[in-house]
């Protein structure tokens, strides 16, 4: 008896679960009888864009729910933002909460890719963060948030938002000498 | 036959994609054995590390559109054995996996030295009573000798992360170790 064969009798006999069981047959026999299928390669193709798609959105989101919250906070005035009573009872809470929400979704479905864990993720998120908030801060320097409030259909978007805005001149410019003259 | 055994994994994924779905019969005759026992130390059952291969082999099928040709199949068929079995132990989190008749190394010939045999079976105590996530990092390195990156692939987690838990991994299993010599 060689000793590929002692090998092969002793593993027999001590893993008989391992030796005897036939997943091919088994898994095969499926295959054949259509019992399994393989998924077409479109609906990968969908499911990865929708995954793309969904990171985007929730990025956009996360950029303007941070940018309406700079806008209403600058709104407000800058003595506000030393009452935080006032500032709590004015600034609807579900803008920052939404732009947070968007985040965090963001970042989950990013952890779905494979650089998540391959590169330093935690490094990733903090860059993400910082850009999302320095985003936010160009939208609002550059004055979209008072052109949005000015043209339909997001005029009323706004108007909800802050009744008085209707009423009130609303700057073109909201730093002086810079942003965008709509 | 012995054609489509010179061939690749990814080749043969190509070709059970294309092809012939028939083919797919190889790949489990490659992993079989290999994922029976990968799963037997995560489980610590037979009867369940069947059934985690199956389904793992049933799910590599039916995604196996999704599959990547330029990356390596043995890590995401690793990856869908871990999961599965991950989704297993979670559902049945108070059962304690107990490894019973399970080979340490089964190409060495332990029969025929007692000693060998003894901290072989030491060595199988000490596995099974380590937490999942530095067995698994044991099990995978040193039992089914992946590669750093494969084991990252595999666990979703990054190379130094796999070398840290390695590290841990063996202080924890020379303690226990000890411990069950005492």
């Amino acid at each position: 008896m060689n000793q590929t064969m002692k090998k092969s009798m002793s593993k027999t006999a001590k893993r008989p679960a391992t030796k005897e069981l036939d997943l091919s047959q088994e898994i095969m026999s499926k295959v054949k009888t259509g019992e399994i299928n393989m998924k077409p390669k479109w609906y990968f193709v969908l499911g990865s864009s929708l995954l793309f798609f969904a990171v985007v959105v929730l990025l956009v989101l996360a950029v303007f729910f941070f940018n309406l919250t700079v806008f209403m906070l600058r709104h407000q005035g800058p003595m506000r933002l030393w009452r935080l009573e006032t500032l709590l009872s004015q600034l609807p809470l579900w803008i920052p909460i939404l732009a947070v929400l968007a985040l965090w979704g963001g970042v989950k479905l990013l952890k779905k890719y494979d650089f998540s864990y391959k590169k330093n993720f935690l490094l990733i998120i903090v860059g993400l963060v910082l850009a999302i908030i320095l985003a936010a801060f160009a939208i609002d320097s550059l004055g979209f948030n008072e052109f949005w409030a000015r043209k339909e259909p997001m005029r009323r978007f706004y108007q909800n938002l802050d009744p008085s805005l209707e009423g009130r001149h609303l700057r073109n410019t909201p730093r002086q000498g810079s942003g965008l003259q709509f | 036959m012995s054609n489509y055994q010179k061939l690749t994994d990814e080749e043969l994924v190509g070709l059970v994609r294309d092809e012939d779905q028939e083919l797919y019969r190889y790949l489990i005759d490659r992993y079989q054995a290999k994922l029976l026992r990968y799963a037997v130390y995560l489980t610590g059952d037979d009867d369940q590390a069947a059934d985690v291969v199956q389904e793992a082999f049933i799910k590599a099928f039916v995604n196996l559109q999704s599959f990547n040709i330029k990356k390596k199949f043995s890590s995401w068929l690793y990856r869908i054995t871990h999961n599965e079995a991950m989704n297993r132990l979670n559902r049945h989190q108070r059962e304690v996996p107990i490894l019973k008749d399970v080979d340490f190394a089964s190409d060495l010939d332990l029969e025929d030295d007692f000693i060998k045999k003894e901290l072989a079976n030491l060595a199988k105590n000490c596995l099974a009573q380590m937490p999942i996530i530095y067995k698994e990092v044991l099990t995978l390195y040193y039992l089914e000798e992946q590669s750093y990156e494969a084991i990252s692939d595999i666990l979703r987690i990054a190379t130094g992360t796999v070398g840290t838990r390695l590290n841990r991994a063996k202080i924890i299993m020379k303690k226990i170790c000890q411990k069950q010599k005492k």
